[in-house]
């Protein structure tokens, strides 16, 4: 049954020329090359179409854009603070300067906190919980903005609102609310990464702190963190990218008032809902659709420049402190 | 050094569970079947009868088009970056950071743009044109899931493939793809997912309505979104249907999560480690 | 310069493991006269019957780094010819470059000329396919495909076309038997390859290439990350086979080297250095490098 097979193709006494089997399977070779050709072309086509949206969409923001920023003029479109729509007035200041605060506030609250976090989970925990716990917060990072910006309405404004003294006019829909809501969405992501970065820190280098004498702690600040910083710093600038761009949260809690706040619990406009909140009255007003889109356009400016000057950054930073 | 970093921690998950706790404990008392499988009644802002049929088969819909079509792009566009380009080549790399790029592009302006197109092409928000909008912003996102899949194959596996007679395009379908499975299947049910909650695209993309959509041409209702415009209503049987909706999107999210991280293990059997 | 005594003591050493077969298809020549037939500025190179595998003055660039340098061989249809030197030196480059695996990297270049039976293979562009069939791969670790022990041996079979499935057990056992790896896994065929240890693993993706039923096999190393009997048992295999299929088995032990080699090949920072007969050439090596790395002044 099982030692006697087909003569095999060739002979021990040198090649043979290809077989006529072999010709078969040539044959059912170039078949099946075909279809991974087809399938290669296809999978290009797919790559060029993506690249094409993404050109399309960035041309056509800018053709919109140069629109208004031609008739308004860039000055009074960037810097005013003026936005009365019905008036012919965009000023797009104050909500750059909205959007700026809220993200300002939210890191302020959630780098610090999501980064010590990561170091209670990859340093401090036992291997059992540690697993149970990363697999909650990987859960949690896929809860949408929506509910994050409902838990906002619900909770986080009614707190502010009754902390605020009474008879201040505080509404509790203001920076901080935004800029809390916002900090607790990016806490999952910063965490994750963070996770990410501080695992990537070889063993070796702790090893070496703690056999020079150093304590845990001072190894974990001193050390750990030092060389996992160019990973946790683009963990701040994703988080960083995704705070600037939510629009939900921000629509639901942080007040839709065109204005430059004066302080933490003053209401504000943060560009992303801007763009939300006009959906509808975008064609009624003459000129109010390129103001909009000059706001988008705005939107992905900043985030494009922040994130190309962070990298730079982190790069040579990365360069000073990696040895190897 | 490590009681901040406890006490840190202990601040994350009492905020994140304050979160699912405040949504939850309000929400789903509220998921009665008329509920689930009724529509809005009178007007989805002003009708407090009803229930949330439209969102929950609206964003359905929206979210399972987008992400079909959102797979099959990005998969064919792997296949391509893992079979048609060598290893480390200009190509695939300028298309893995195209996708990073893309997958950074907040939600609202997919839906700008859509609405700009929308507008020059006539046509009104619809079913068709939110899981285009939305199949375009989950497309990057998967690609990137994939890739990640696909990297994590060891060369050495696709040599020996190669070395048996097989042709690149045979290799990555019938061996590539069985090591990497789970990183497949968590790659689809992570662009579903994201999806599902996306409300920025949808907004501007497919509209708003009361009613279950009929055919692609007509605006569809989603999860997201019925909590957007339902919270704010004078009206108390509408507000409840936004904390049903937001306890609907919140239960259906974290079971696909999980679904996603069991079939990941469970799916595992053959692979190579 | 001779190494008589190292060579003397490694080889008692050798005796107490297992005594070399002595099959040789050539004469027993001395080593210096056979050289003499060679040229040597003109390479070496004979395109017959009984050397399939024929480089001519082949240079392999990744990018700009080059990895291979003007190397003439031929590698003869049977017997074992081992390919040694310190790391780095290319080894695995030539063996990628042999069935064209080295493609898979970016900026890959290749000067020269090498021929599979008469044909040459680097300026092909079509299908590989066939040539790659042709020629068994074992890699440093194994990698058994994703599936189980039966559909790994199948694999090879499946793309020839083989679809009966009673001829594909058959196949399968036959080739697993060979292996000597039948009665280990005959009742769990159906389960997965995690099942195995290492030296089963390397086993099974033995017989997986060889149901594909190849002329030459290249082996990359391939015991290196296997135990002391796994080893033994795949070297016992691969003497088992030599008479039926070439391998050209690429390897850093010496041992190794002499304990199995027919014929054996110097490489150098990606040249090469020098080629022979075995045991000649462990013996009495011609060049002065070769023999200070056999006598292991570098590794």
């Amino acid at each position: 049954m099982s030692t006697a097979l087909p003569a095999t193709q060739h002979n021990p006494a040198g090649a043979a020329p290809l077989s006529v089997s072999t010709s078969i399977n040539c044959e059912k070779a170039q078949r099946s090359s075909v279809f991974g050709n087809l399938l290669r072309i296809a999978g290009a086509s797919a790559a060029v179409l993506l690249a094409l949206v993404q050109a399309l969409l960035l041309t056509t923001l800018i053709l919109k854009a140069a629109g208004s920023i031609i008739e308004l003029g860039p000055i009074r479109l960037f810097f005013s603070l003026e936005w009365r729509p019905s008036r012919g007035e965009f000023g797009l200041a104050s909500f750059a300067f909205g959007s700026l605060a809220v993200c300002v506030v939210a890191l302020l609250l959630a780098v610090p906190i999501g980064i010590l976090a990561a170091t209670a989970l990859t340093e401090y925990m036992p291997e059992g919980p540690r697993r149970i716990l990363r697999s909650l917060i990987d859960l949690l990072s896929g809860i949408p903005s929506v509910v994050y910006g409902l838990w906002g309405v619900v909770t986080v404004v009614p707190v502010i609102r009754n902390l605020a003294p009474a008879g201040s006019g505080v509404t509790g829909y203001c920076v901080l609310a935004a800029g809390l809501v916002l900090a607790v969405m990016v806490l999952p992501i910063i965490i994750q990464l963070s996770c990410q970065a501080l695992d990537a820190v070889p063993i070796g280098l702790r090893e070496a702190s703690l056999s020079l004498g150093a304590q845990k702690g001072h190894t974990v600040a001193s050390v750990t963190l030092r060389r996992a910083m160019p990973g946790l710093g683009s963990a701040v600038l994703l988080a960083f990218a995704r705070a600037a761009g939510e629009t939900m949260t921000v629509a639901m809690v942080a007040g839709s008032v065109a204005q430059i706040p004066r302080g933490l619990l003053d209401p504000v406009y943060p560009l992303p809902a801007l763009i939300a909140n006009t959906y509808g009255e975008l064609l009624s007003v003459p000129s109010y659709e390129g103001a909009v889109m000059t706001a988008a356009l705005l939107l992905i400016v900043f985030e494009a420049l922040f994130i190309v000057i962070s990298s730079l950054i982190l790069k040579r930073w990365e360069a000073r402190l990696c040895v190897q | 050094m490590r009681t901040i970093s406890y006490i840190a921690l202990a601040l994350v998950l009492i905020l994140l569970i304050s979160l699912l706790w405040s949504i939850l404990i309000r929400g789903l008392p509220l998921l009665d079947w008329e509920m689930l499988t009724k529509i809005p009644s009178g007007g989805f802002y002003l009708g407090g009868e009803g229930g949330i049929a439209n969102a929950i088969i609206g964003s359905l819909y929206l979210a399972g088009g987008a992400t079909v079509l959102g797979f099959f792009l990005a998969f064919l566009a792997v296949l391509w970056m893992h079979g048609g380009t060598n290893r480390d080549s200009r190509a695939r790399r300028s298309f893995r950071l195209l996708a990073t790029c893309m997958s950074g592009v907040p939600t609202v302006i997919y839906g700008a743009f859509a609405f700009l197109v929308m507008q020059a092409a006539g046509v009104r928000a619809c079913l068709g044109a939110g899981i285009l909008a939305v199949g375009f912003f989950v497309t990057p996102i998967i690609v990137r899931a994939l890739d990640e899949a696909f990297l994590a194959v060891p060369n050495g596996l696709m040599e020996s493939v190669l070395g048996l007679g097989s042709n690149k395009t045979r290799g990555l379908l019938t061996v590539a793809a069985r090591q990497s499975v789970g990183g497949i299947v968590t790659a689809l049910i992570l662009g579903f997912t994201r999806a599902l909650g996306n409300s920025a695209t949808v907004l501007f993309a497919a509209g708003f309505t009361d009613s279950i959509p009929d055919s692609l041409s007509r605006p569809a209702a989603s999860l997201p979104l019925a909590v957007y415009f339902q919270l704010s209503s004078p009206i108390e049987g509408v507000r409840e249907r936004a904390f049903a909706a937001a306890a609907v999107l919140t239960v259906l999210i974290l079971i696909l999560s999980l679904t996603a991280r069991f079939l990941e293990r469970r799916l595992g059997r053959y692979m190579i480690r | 310069m001779k190494t008589l005594s190292q060579g003397t003591i490694e080889r008692s050493a050798e005796s107490l493991i297992k005594p070399r077969p002595t099959v040789r298809t050539e004469t027993a020549a001395p080593f210096a006269s056979s050289l003499e037939t060679e040229d040597a500025g003109a390479s070496p190179v004979r395109t017959s019957a009984a050397a399939p595998i024929v480089t001519d003055h082949l240079s392999v660039w990744y990018g700009r780094q080059q990895a291979v340098f003007d190397i003439s061989l031929s590698f003869p249809s049977t017997g074992i010819t081992t390919v040694i030197g310190p790391s780095g030196c290319g080894k695995s480059t030539l063996l990628r470059t042999l069935n064209r695996i080295a493609d898979e990297y970016e900026d890959v270049r290749y000067e020269g000329s090498v021929k599979i039976n008469g044909i040459e293979i680097l300026g092909r562009k079509g299908n590989l396919e066939i040539l790659r069939s042709k020629l068994g791969l074992l890699l440093q670790r194994p990698y058994p495909l994703p599936m189980s022990i039966f559909d790994n041996v199948a694999y090879g079979l499946r793309l020839q076309g083989i679809r009966a499935r009673s001829e594909l057990a058959d196949r399968v056992e036959h080739y697993l038997r060979i292996c000597h790896l039948w009665h280990e896994v005959e009742y769990k065929l159906r389960g997965p390859t995690s099942a195995l240890s290492v030296g089963q693993q390397q086993r099974l993706c033995l017989a997986r290439g060889l149901a594909v039923e190849p002329e030459m096999i290249l082996a990359d190393e391939a015991t290196s990350a296997l135990d002391p009997i796994s080893t033994k048992i795949i070297e016992e295999l691969m003497m088992e086979q030599k008479e039926r299929i070439g391998v050209i088995w690429v390897t850093h032990t010496l041992r190794q080297a002499r304990r199995i080699a027919d014929r054996a090949v110097f490489l150098y920072m990606g040249k090469l250095v020098e080629w022979g007969e075995a045991p000649d050439f462990f013996d009495s090596p011609r060049e002065v490098l070769t023999a200070e790395y056999l006598a292991g002044a570098f590794s």
